[in-house]
Parts: C-alpha cells; structure tokens; sequence
C-alpha cells in the first residue's frame, strides 16, 4: 500500500523525464546558440585585459528620442586626451583633499586606446570603458583595486564623458552580467557620493531635469588655450544644483525672452514642481 | 572609492568565499601586492563568529508520544560556533594577459573556529579537538579570454552550485548541524536545497552571450550512498541568464548532473540523475528568489553521499525540494524571510517495510537581519523554526536562534 502523501501534482516518474528533458536541452540550445549569438560581440572592441575594456557601442538614449550625432570620426590632437583625462579631480564627502580620478597606468591604457576608438568611432557610436587602478591601502602596505567607467563622445567641439563609477571598488569575478562595470548613461544619471571638480574649461551637462553632475563637457580647444598662456588651473568645487526656486525663476525668464513657448514653459514647470 | 552600501559589502563576503554568483570563478576583492609587470598576488578571506542557541522538541508523533528519547543536553544547547561558511583565507596569483588568455589561480583555506565538543579538558571534544582540520576548499586555476573559461582544480561544483549561493543565510547559521560536535552549520542545506560541496573537476563556461551562459562540467564522482565502485566522471552542466535591466536585475539558472556507481561484490548498478533551478530578482531595495532541485539518487543533504539518496532495496529514491525568500535592504541593512523544504519520495521496498520510519520532509523558516556596521564589519541576528518529519508519523522541530559577526578583508 502506497502511503506517500506526496504534495506535487505529478508522479516522480515524470518530474525524472522532465529533467533529463531540461539537461538535454540545456546541452542541444547551448551549443547551437554560442556562433549565431557570439558572432561580432567584440568586433569593435579596442582594448581588453581581463575586465577592463575600452570599445564602440551604439549611442544610448531614451527610447523614441533622437540623440545628436556625435562628431566622430575625431581626431584630436597629441596629448590633448591625457592632459584633459589626467586633469580631473573628486572629493568625496565629509574629505577635504581631493584624488585625482586617473592615475599614470589607467591614463596610458586610455591615452592610447580611447584616442584610437574616438578616430574610428561614428556619428552613432559612443566609446565605453572601464579601467581598474591598484590603489594604496593598509597604510600603504598593500593595495586595493577601485574602477572607474565611462561613456565618452565628441560633440559640439567638446569632449563629453559620462562617468557610471569613479573608484568603484572592483571585486574581481563577480557575474558582470549582473554587476557590470557600466559606464554612464544619457538616460539615467549614475548614483554617486563622489564629486567632480571643475576647471573653467570644463562644465557639467545641463539635462532637462537639471545638472548632471555625472556627466562633464570638457572644452578642449579652451584648455589648450589656456596651457598655452601659461595658466596655472586650480580645480574648484562644483557649483550646487540648482534649487527648485531658481530652476522657477530661470524657467520664468525664458518664457519672458520668449526663447520657449507656453506649452514648454508648463510642461517644464510641472515636472519642477513635480520633484517636490 | 571608500564608499559603502550593503550590496557591495555582501558581494565582498559571497566574493571571499569563494562563492561568486558567476558559476565560474570566485570573486575576490582583498588586498593586492605587485602588478607592476602584470603579475598581481591578493589575499582576501574573513572570519565568521556565531552564537547560537538551540531548543529542540523531543521526536515524537503527532499525538504528543515520544518516540525516542533525546537526553536533556541534546535538546536545549548553547554553542559559539562558525556559521554556514567556515572562515576563510583566500590566496590569489593573476598573470599578465598572454596571447589573450588571462591566468589566475586560487588557493582557499576554510578553518573553522568551534571545538569537537563540550569538554574544557584536554583530549577528544576538549578545546584542542576541533574536529576539523583546515578545510582546504578551493585549489584551482582558471583561463579567461574571448572563447570563454576553463576552470581546472577543486572548486565549488555546478550542480546546485547557485542554490546555495543565494541561500539568505549564506552570510548567516540557519539550522545547526551538530550542536554537541564540530562542523559548519546548515543554513538551509537540507532544507531547500543539497550540499554540493567543493571538489576536482574540469570545467568550460562559454562567454557571455547575451546573457546566456552554458557551462559544462566533468568532475570527481561521488558514492551514491553505499554505492563505492565508481568508473566513470560525474557530468555538470549549468545554463544561465542574468542580466542588469537597469530598473531590475535578474540571475535564473537551470542545472543537471548525472552519474553512475556500483556496489561491491553485486556489481548492482546505480545512478544519479538530478535537475536544479532558481530564479533571483531585484527591484530596487527588494530582492526575490525562487530556487528548486529534484531528482533520484541525489538524497536529502549531501548530494549523491547521503543516506536518502538510495532505499533499503539500493534503488534510487527520488527527493526534491525548494526555497524561497524575500528581502529588503535600507541603507546598510538587510532583513529578510526565507522558507526551504526538502521532500523524499517513498518507494516500492520503503511500501514493504513494516514500520517504515525513513525521513519524509524537512522544512525551515528563517527570518533574518543583516546589518554591516563598516563595510568590513557584518552583524547578523536570526531565528530559525525548523520541522523534520518521517514516514512513521513521528517529527522533531527546533527554535534556533543565532547572533554572530562576520569581519571580511
């Protein structure tokens, strides 16, 4: 007499089929799919050491929107791209002193492969990369490993880079299809303590929603300018986000200059309004 | 960046553990000598404390008899002890990038910190006896480039492999294993989900496709309970899909085994055939699994090596079981509920056994709070209500609760 009060619907000889179907088609799917969808995964990719990466991916962008082509192909002039990446600094809070974001083994990597992905890169194709730096712990006895990720394109005479992660502490082998080392995003701006310093060639992007303080346009020819009349630069803080008063205020002034229609105008002003 | 949050601390202490949520290779963060000429050596590792607390109910059946006996100091017990995970000191060598291919390996030893038992004196169960030696987890290498991994040496096995790593009380105690002896504690093995355990094998894990990953294994086969003559691999396979949505992330695998083993003398021959599977999702603060197992000749504990796996007639029993939870994470802590039960089916030479009294099901609820004072300093509170029940009607439940710390570097 069978006394089992077994609480699944379905007898145990079938739940065994079943799985020996799943393991089956697990193999059969797995080695049928691995060409059709490996196929060009890395084509345009630039740079490649272990996790770290510098490639081409398309422009990101919210969806039904029409992003500006970026002025690529682009090529920019010698040590232009090291003096721009070299010279960003952050702080990070409750810290005075401030840490340069790039240090010489990550600046060689992107000097030479961040140039070359931006002389061949499209109008539609944005530069991604992540770069790991090894950096002094244990009272300098040791290091820790910290990454920093980027998006990078050139419009508008300008150099723009949308950071994801500045000195993201970098656990090595982790399923990256879960925690990617991502760069920044047109759509979402990247949750962060750190913040920017800014030189007077440098600003951040102002988005529909306000400043993106993850996101820095940086005025090349303005810099090489400068250097070359012997400017000293020191970095300064970011100026705070604006408030909501003054977002009102600025939004009012232009609806008075007539530079957005009334239409702009309230759509603008609920979604202020709507941040409260 | 000297920042901290909650999932990256957890990330760290599943990392040290050598149980990354990639089916592959641990992760590892720790600290790092050299790398100036591309070679790079890293120690990570922690140490987990846990009190515990344990008050059984004596076996008995469900009109209240006692069945059998247990004597008092088996039934409400006090021990400091090592959680789920024994504490660990991880040893990582990296090569420079070589032809494209990346070279790493690994070399993972798990002490444990609890005596064998209650003695203050000295021989067996005396503070000197631990029971245990250094656990040497994880000696293994791994090479990395466009074609994808392989992973050659001991290390955590595929099969099952995720289940454990998204158990809730993988950073915690669950259901104790031996309050009076040494050994790590169960957290929900056995109650949700089998041990897999650690050891050799080759391994190939494709690239990331997608999204989708396969990987296949052939490893070290185990006795399938007293089945000892083994000659022929066990194979593992995994598929998996994970992804970031930006919104939402989800991890979902499924996973098969399959191996064979004769007795002694008989040549009668066995085999184990099981299926795995789980879906893991974040939405924001609130993460959700649903994880699951089930097949003949995996057994109710240890997979494959447990007494459940065959009957008294040595024919392949087939057991199941699941695991669910929910957790919410604000700021730097977590809290979280979880169930697991497992389930062994009867069969024909159970039906013929008079007074059969084999085990039937055992199921755990744990709710839990995981709170990280630094990000290198874990505290975790649990309670834990756990059922076995068996065949002849009988059932034994215990109330556990647990406090512990856990330091990672």
């Amino acid at each position: 007499m069978r006394l089992v009060s077994f609480p699944l619907p379905v007898p145990a000889s079938l739940l065994l089929r079943l799985m020996t179907l799943i393991v089956v088609f697990m193999g059969v799917v797995g080695c049928s799919t691995i060409k059709s969808i490996t196929a060009g995964t890395d084509s345009k990719e630039f740079f490649r050491s272990r996790e770290q990466y510098v490639r081409l991916v398309k422009q990101d962008g919210p969806k039904g929107v029409k992003i500006p082509p970026n002025e690529h192909p682009v090529l920019l002039e010698p040590g232009q791209l090291r003096t721009a990446l070299g010279s960003l600094e952050f702080v990070l809070p409750n810290k005075d002193k401030s840490s340069p974001v790039f240090e010489k083994p990550e600046l060689d990597v992107l000097e030479r492969y961040l140039s070359n992905a931006l002389e061949k890169a499209g109008p539609d194709e944005d530069v991604v990369f992540a770069v790991v730096g090894d950096y002094l712990a244990v009272y300098g006895l040791a290091k820790e490993q910290m990454y920093t990720a980027a998006r990078v394109f050139y419009r508008d005479g300008k150099l723009n880079l949308i950071f994801g992660e500045i000195h993201g502490k970098y656990w090595a082998n982790v399923d990256r299809r879960i925690y990617p080392l991502a760069p920044g995003s047109r759509t979402v701006p990247a949750k962060h303590e750190w913040k920017l310093l800014g030189y007077p060639y440098q600003e951040f992007y102002m988005g529909p929603d306000g400043q993106r303080t993850d996101w820095l346009v940086i005025d090349l020819a303005a810099m090489t300018a400068r250097a070359a009349m012997g400017e000293k630069e020191t970095p300064t803080m970011p100026p705070h986000p604006k408030t909501v008063e003054e977002r009102l205020k600025m939004l009012d002034e232009l609806r008075n200059k007539k530079m957005i229609t009334e239409d702009e105008y309230k759509m603008k002003r609920t979604s202020i309004l709507n941040e409260l | 960046m000297k920042r901290f949050s909650f999932s990256s601390a957890i990330l760290g202490l599943m990392g040290c553990a050598a149980l990354a949520l990639t089916a592959t290779t641990p992760a590892h963060a720790g600290f790092v000598v050299g790398g100036e000429n591309g070679w790079q050596f890293s120690v990570d590792g922690m140490i987990n404390v846990f009190m515990v607390y344990d008050a059984k109910d004596q076996l008995q059946y469900r009109d209240g008899t006692i069945k059998a006996a247990s004597p008092y100091s088996e039934l409400q017990s006090f021990r400091i002890r090592t959680g789920l995970l024994p504490s660990i000191f991880g040893f990582n060598v990296k090569s420079p990038t070589i032809n494209g291919v990346d070279y790493a390996a690994r070399l993972g030893l798990y002490p444990q910190i609890q005596n064998n038992g209650t003695r203050t004196g000295l021989g067996p169960g005396s503070p000197i006896d631990q029971g245990t030696s250094v656990d040497i987890r994880e000696v293994f290498f791994t090479a990395d480039g466009k074609f994808g991994q392989f992973l050659i040496g001991r290390a955590l096995n595929l099969y099952e492999g995720k289940n454990i790593l998204t158990d809730m009380t993988l950073m915690g105690n669950g259901v104790p294993l031996n309050m009076t002896g040494g050994g790590v504690d169960l957290g929900h093995i056995g109650y949700g989900y089998t041990y897999t355990s650690f050891g050799p094998q080759f391994r190939y894990t494709t690239p990331d496709m997608q999204g989708f990953k396969v990987a296949f294994a052939i490893a070290d086969p185990s006795q399938i309970d007293g089945a000892t003559t083994i000659n022929q691999p066990r194979f593992e396979t995994e598929l998996s899909y994970a992804k970031d949505f930006g919104s939402w992330k989800l991890n979902s695998w499924l996973a098969g085994l399959y191996q064979q083993a004769k007795f002694n003398g008989s040549g009668h021959k066995v085999c184990s055939l099981g299926g795995a599977g789980g879906l893991q999702a974040w939405f924001g603060p609130v993460e959700f699994l649903l994880s699951g197992f089930g097949g003949q000749g995996i057994g109710m504990g240890l997979t494959q090596d447990d007494a459940a796996a065959l009957d008294g007639a040595n024919k392949e029993r087939v057991t199941f079981g699941g695991l669910t939870h929910v957790t919410y994470t604000i700021g730097k802590a977590k809290i979280g509920a979880q169930y697991g039960i497992n389930y062994a089916d009867r069969t024909e030479a159970d039906n013929a056994t008079v007074g059969f009294d084999g085990v039937k099901s055992k199921q755990a609820v744990t709710g839990g709070v995981y709170y990280n004072l630094t990000k290198s300093l874990l505290l975790v509170g649990e309670y834990t209500w756990a059922m076995d029940q068996y065949y002849d009607s009988s059932r034994q439940t215990q109330n556990i609760v647990s406090l512990g710390t856990i330091f990672t570097w």
